[in-house]
């Protein structure tokens, strides 16, 4: 008789436990599936944030925008036609250091360096790029970071470094210009950068000038 | 032993009842079993079901597409025109609990649109709700919520934005209520024209892609709005389309508006000029009228010369010449360079009144422009065809067309002679239209020529783009008015196409009612004010639209170039 009973509790327990473990599975799908949903819903409110930062970022730098600061400070212009070469072979066959050569990067190759015998300490004009900042630059201080073999002249009062320097290209790829006496950066406004980036690019050009020999 | 006597027969009767008894309530308790375990049953499968069949509790709401209106994207992606969530910024009056006055100071402050006493009346006003602001950004809807008043509500509410604001106004469109209809609906350009596509819900999730680029667009808007201002013209319209495919890929009319912020709006600036403007343009007409005769074989011979040494009298009507133009008998090229009235009369009076007539029709002109907006205008085509009407439309005169259908034309006239519906919307690569022949393929090689000499010899020098081979023909049209044409005032237009040795897009520019300015020596002609805009368009926007500029190809024209007489001096290119 017990043992009828406690078979029978065992069957009712078993079958509960089963019909639980039943019960548990589409439970869990559930969670997993608002979980799921969450998540979904939680893309699309990134999605509509992206896509109002990008409105608004379009909006901001709308083209009419673009254009008038284009027009007042930039001065960009489209590359003429000569800065077009037709294939593959042409472009290759482009001299970067010959005079007329059209501008491949935003970097004009520097004139040769003079070498050290050829200063004599009158002329101002290969002062070493890196003392660009004009209070940087006492007669006492040596360049530390001219990897050029010159010393700076004595500072004249007119050798305010790059000051004087070639008038910035100002096209979307630097148009062909005829060599000029010291590097000068093309399609970066003046304003934009200043002067110790100028020189730390300047002197990276300069040795990357120098490997190429 | 005798005492004990069991009495077996009710126990055993009893134990025979318990016996029943038990089996009954087992069959009870297991039919009890059965119906909780049914009911168990029922629940669990109920729940299997629930599980593995229905749909998540927020898909009701994924399923619709959260955009209330589609997207116009150029034909590179950018987006025109899109459906954002702006801040609204509203009040409950009766829920405010601060002091109103000093909340309105502190709204004026932060909201400087209006003055304090404005939000002072919106904070008393006997009403349940009302909006402080429409389009608030986040940061400012964050400073307001610091005021930690309990009345002031903030909700996101859709709202169409054109990013680019006044460019490309007049393709895009606006939307809006009507005074007649107070719906929300597109009310002008794409907006109106595929108004049902973008609000379906089914396919608003999509966007549309234009075929217009957004780059071009906004060189031809900056540069015609610097020529309109420049030259105090009334009105300005400018085009860019691609002539194998049909697609509009810039498409200006000036005085442009802000479909942004509609009202206050004028009527002048709301027309579409490129498609609801007609105008009487020009010279641009002559090389048609030239091609209709080269491929009708009126004439077969660019030598051919014709008088042009005085005034053609037709009837009444006198057809001159401008005072600069040579007096010379004049072969094809120089009727063209030289831009004759006189001889490109003579021609058409050859060719007739039905070939004439069939060659614009041929060509579109005697239908609204082919195109998807609705802001279309029919052309006014001449209601007699007399033998001066042959002559005078010519050289566009009597016979008034959208900009539109003549930057079809001319891309009909140099894409080797096929006419193909214009249209906004992107062309998928290879799935252009076929169109219809219009011209023979010899005679758009030839007028390829005679385009590309006007641009090197003639009135179209100034639109010439260094390396992209621009071939054209500047045309300037007098206005008519109330008694005749006026002479101070007319319609500048310069057509052109480029490369001219594999013609891929044509390019108009033109002015309405300029004014001379220093630079131009005071003239008016389109060859000082249009083509300077073509050509400044094309060397801005060329290379982005995939023309390599070269200035060592061009088009062969050495079969023409000795035909042109240049006299001792250049041609003046003033003559129109």
């Amino acid at each position: 008789m017990l043992g009828l009973a406690w078979k029978s509790l065992g069957w009712f327990l078993a079958s509960v436990a089963v019909a639980l473990g039943f019960l548990l599975v589409p439970l869990q799908v559930a969670a997993e599936r608002k979980k799921l949903d969450r998540t979904v819903v939680e893309i699309a409110r990134a999605e509509r944030e992206i896509r109002a930062l990008e409105t608004e970022f379009d909006t901001r730098a709308n083209m009419a925008q673009l254009d008038k600061w284009n027009a007042e400070k930039l001065g960009l212009v489209a590359p003429s036609a000569g800065q077009f070469v037709a294939d593959e072979a042409a472009l290759a066959a482009l001299e970067p250091s010959s005079p007329n050569a059209p501008q491949m990067a935003s970097f004009k190759p520097l004139a040769p360096l003079p070498t050290a015998d050829a200063v004599d300490g009158t002329t101002a004009a290969p002062v070493a790029v890196a003392s660009v900042s004009p209070k940087a630059a006492p007669a006492s201080v040596p360049a530390t970071r001219t990897q050029a073999a010159v010393v700076p002249a004595p500072v004249s009062p007119r050798a305010k470094p790059t000051r004087d320097a070639a008038p910035v290209g100002r096209t979307a790829m630097a148009s062909v210009a005829p060599p000029k006496p010291r590097a000068a950066v093309a399609m970066l406004d003046r304003a934009l950068l200043d002067d110790s980036m100028l020189g730390d690019l300047r002197s990276g050009a300069r040795a990357e000038t120098r490997s190429r020999k | 032993m005798t005492t004990l006597v069991a009495r077996p027969v009710p126990a055993r009767r009893g134990n025979d009842q318990r016996h029943a008894l038990v089996a009954i309530a087992h069959v009870r308790l297991m039919m009890l079993m059965l119906l909780i375990m049914a009911g168990f049953l029922l629940v669990i499968g109920r729940i299997a079901l629930l599980g593995i069949l229905s749909t998540p509790a927020g898909a009701a709401n994924l399923a619709v597409n959260p955009q209330v209106r589609g997207d116009i994207l150029d034909r590179n992606g950018q987006p025109l025109a899109r459906t954002i969530d702006a801040w609204t910024i509203g009040v409950r009056p009766p829920q405010l609990l601060g002091d109103r006055q000093a909340l309105a100071d502190s709204l004026a402050r932060l909201m400087p649109g209006h003055d304090a006493s404005w939000y002072f009346q919106k904070l008393t006003m006997r009403a349940k709700f009302t909006y402080l602001d429409k389009h608030a950004s986040p940061d400012l809807v964050n400073k307001v919520h610091a005021l930690g008043e309990p009345g002031l509500v903030f909700a996101r509410e859709p709202e169409r934005l054109y990013p680019q604001s006044t460019m490309a106004a007049h393709v895009l469109g606006y939307i809006g209520p009507t005074a007649t209809d107070v719906n929300i609906a597109g009310r002008a350009g794409i907006e109106r024209a595929f108004d049902e596509r973008l609000s379906d819900p089914r396919r608003r999730g999509e966007p549309i892609a234009l075929s217009i680029d957004a780059r071009v667009q906004a060189a031809m808007e900056s540069e015609l709005g610097r020529a309109m201002t420049n030259f105090r013209a009334k009105a300005a319209t400018g085009i860019v389309l691609d002539v194998h495919t049909g697609e509009i890929i810039s498409m200006v009319s000036l005085p442009v508006y802000n479909p942004n912020k509609i009202s206050g709006t004028s009527s002048d600036s709301l027309r579409n000029n490129v498609t609801q403007s007609v105008y009487e343009l020009g010279s641009t007409f002559k090389p048609i009228a030239i091609a209709a005769a080269i491929n009708d074989g009126v004439i077969t011979d660019m030598t051919r010369r014709f008088d042009a040494t005085k005034p053609l009298k037709v009837g009444k009507y006198t057809i001159h010449d401008d005072r600069g133009d040579p007096k010379r008998w004049l072969n094809i090229p120089e009727t063209l360079v030289y831009s004759s009235n006189v001889v490109t009369a003579q021609i058409a009076d050859r060719m007739g009144k039905d070939r004439m007539a069939a060659m614009f029709t041929a060509l579109g002109f005697g239908e609204r422009p082919a195109i998807e907006l609705r802001e279309r205008a029919g052309p006014i085509w001449p209601r007699y065809w007399g033998r001066t009407t042959v002559m005078t439309t010519a050289y566009g005169h009597g016979i008034a067309v959208t900009p539109l259908h003549l930057a079809n034309a001319y891309a009909t006239l140099v894409n080797g002679g096929i006419y193909r519906p214009t249209t906004l919307l992107k062309i998928a690569p290879g799935a252009a239209p076929k169109g219809r022949r219009v011209l023979t393929e010899a005679t758009s090689a030839r007028m390829r020529q005679l385009l590309r000499l006007v641009v090197l010899l003639g009135t179209g020098r100034k639109g010439d783009a260094p390396g992209y081979r621009v071939g054209g023909k500047t045309g300037t049209g007098e206005i008519a008015g109330a008694g005749g044409y006026s002479r101070s005032k007319n319609v500048s237009t310069f057509a052109a196409a480029f490369p001219m040795d594999a013609p891929r897009y044509v390019v108009v520019a033109m002015l309405d009612s300029p004014n001379g300015t220093a630079e131009t020596f005071g003239l008016t002609t389109a060859a000082w004010n249009a083509a300077p805009v073509v050509g400044r368009v094309i060397s801005r926007t060329g290379a982005m639209l995939g023309v390599t500029p070269d200035a060592t190809r061009d088009i062969d024209v050495s079969q023409l170039l000795p035909l042109v007489w240049t006299g001792d001096k250049k041609p003046a290119a003033t003559a129109e």
